[in-house]
């Protein structure tokens, strides 16, 4: 993967000093506000004070077409929310690529881009793009966050039928991140989907997988406590190894639909993903349905949502039959750790659902203002996008965001 | 000669034919033109509607590179091609066009002043292709593709 990376400083250096003198500018921001209703209720860095970090951003694109077959893109993103790996608006590249049109069907772009696992995983920070505040959290949370970006190939074949157009695509690359603090590594990932898109309507299936390292302090310490008594018996190691993922092939799917004719919008999507047999790693599947109809320049919309998390199970089977092995009160400290990581694993299963009622406003050409209140019925599914969230049986949140692109 | 009084039944008869005489002003018959060297003789409307959506990026008998060109955007033309025979509100085409050109599928057509700048466009660019009033086309471009209020024609 190194001599990815080596492409990639090769097409920036290419790209910066052609796209200064002759490429072609665009962008789009979003200036949001939020709030939850609980005091000690984060929920994507929002809490009971509004605040305007968690959606405020500003992407800058650069296009130029060297020639009538090879074009460049690069996209800068700068956001407000400070996350582990970069600090306040500090830029970053979200999308730098070459993309080559080798026949009228057939495309391929080299470089970084956005990983295309749901209907907007690729626009996911171009809030005019779509009518909500922010795509469903039920699907766009952990999964996207932790492999949004990738750099690599990206083959993409379009053919048209009688009443769609038909798009596959394949992609293969490695991905890097630190977000919330756990640094997740896929050192392969391999990807695809298949699309049909009429006037109408769109049709999605894609998957990914990746073989993926994570590693998280909280995590990487329980595994060095309970490691401290692998001495006992064999199993113990066992255990411990659950805590870590290492070099382990994750997959995803998600499938998705959308239905845009006249003022009516509809939208769903469902995505599964699954984590290896062993090691860290959770059973996730989300899902939502949502609904908008256009009244002039306004446009109210209805959004129902669910979400499952489910840590591997792994660790909970090995500790029972670590109990026949070793029972317990023959060693005070493992028994304790042991009861610990139990009640850590049950803790972090959790179902939730989510309603969102919202209304976007196009009061000028190229710019919006939405307002969303949002309910999460056990508020919890959202502690995979910040670090510090408190469990609630329910919590609120209320966003108005203002989406420009120029 | 006694005079002659026009007969009553005639003042609904009149009263409706004015009201059948259309009151909104004549849309435009739209021609899809490119340059006369350019091969291609002409596209199908969904091949016409693909290419201004940034579906179709190369003409698709020939297979050469294509540059798009759009009028202004506050232009009428602009608005009847797009809503009437593209099917996109002007609110939808803007969310499509920024999901396009913001997830990296391609380039937006280049937008250029009027039916004058389509047409000299057109006359320096075998590659370009472009939309303008019927009524304004001559021997400097070929039309490819004729619409005119739900009535079209390859």
């Amino acid at each position: 993967m190194l001599v990815l990376k080596k492409i990639m400083v090769v097409a920036l250096s290419i790209t910066l000093p052609t796209l200064a003198t002759a490429g072609s500018f665009s962008g789009f921001a979003s200036v949001g506000v939020g709030k939850t209703n609980q005091e000690n209720a984060k929920l994507i860095d929002y809490d009971a004070t509004w605040s305007g970090r968690s959606d405020s951003l500003i992407g800058l694109q650069f296009n130029h077409n060297l020639t009538p077959k090879l074009d460049v893109t690069l996209q800068v993103l700068s956001r407000a929310l400070e996350e582990s790996d970069r600090s306040e608006f500090q830029p970053v590249v979200d999308w730098l690529f070459a993309s080559y049109q080798l026949t009228p069907d057939l495309r391929l772009r080299l470089g970084r881009l956005r990983t295309p696992l749901f209907l907007n995983s690729e626009i996911y920070t171009v809030g005019y793009a779509y009518p909500w505040a922010r795509p469903p959290l039920d699907v766009y949370s952990q999964p996207i966050t932790g492999v949004s970006n990738y750099d690599g190939i990206h083959l993409s074949f379009m053919k048209p039928l009688e009443f769609h157009d038909l798009e596959m695509a394949l992609y293969l690359g490695q991905s890097e991140k630190t977000i919330l603090g756990q640094y997740i590594d896929m050192e392969v990932l391999i990807g695809g989907h298949v699309e049909l898109s009429g006037d109408f309507t769109t049709f999605r299936y894609s998957f990914l997988t990746g073989k993926a390292t994570q590693v998280s302090p909280e995590s990487g310490a329980a595994a060095d406590l309970i490691l401290a008594f692998a001495s006992v018996d064999p199993i113990i190691i066992d255990i411990a190894n659950q805590s870590r993922l290492d070099n382990k092939w994750y997959k995803y799917h998600a499938l998705g639909a959308h239905w845009d004719a006249g003022n009516w919008q509809i939208t769903a999507e469902a995505n599964i993903t699954i984590p290896p047999s062993e090691g860290l790693g959770s059973n996730i599947r989300g899902g939502y349905l949502s609904l908008s109809r256009a009244l002039g320049q306004f446009r109210p919309y209805v959004v129902m949502g669910h979400f499952d998390f489910q840590l591997n199970d792994r660790a909970e089977q090995l500790i029972f039959e670590s109990y026949n092995r070793i029972p317990p009160g023959q060693i005070a400290g493992l028994d304790v750790l042991r009861l610990l990581t139990l009640e850590g694993y049950r803790a972090n299963d959790y179902h939730g659902r989510s309603s969102t009622l919202g209304i976007r406003y196009d009061f000028h050409t190229n710019a919006a203002i939405k307002a969303e209140f949002q309910y999460f019925e056990t508020g919890t599914h959202l502690s995979v996008l910040t670090s510090n969230a408190i469990r609630q049986e329910s919590v609120h949140l209320s966003t108005i965001i203002l989406e420009v692109i120029f | 000669m006694p005079k002659q009084h026009t007969p009553l039944w005639t003042v609904p008869l009149i009263i409706l034919c004015l009201l059948a005489i259309p009151t909104e002003p004549a849309k435009a018959e739209i021609v899809i033109i490119v340059n006369p060297n350019n091969p291609v003789e002409t596209l199908s409307e969904r091949d016409v509607k693909r290419i201004f959506l940034g579906r179709l990026r190369q003409f698709p008998s020939t297979n050469h590179t294509m540059d798009v060109l759009d009028q202004a955007a506050d232009s009428s033309i602009y608005e009847q091609f797009y809503t009437e025979f593209i099917g996109f509100g002007l609110r939808k085409l803007r969310r499509y066009r920024a999901a396009y050109l913001f997830s990296g599928k391609g380039r937006l057509p280049t937008e250029v002043a009027d039916h004058g700048a389509v047409k000299e466009k057109v006359l320096t660019n075998e590659r370009a292709i472009g939309y303008i009033d019927a009524s304004l086309i001559d021997d400097s471009v070929k039309v490819i593709y004729r619409w005119s209020d739900g009535d079209s024609q390859g």
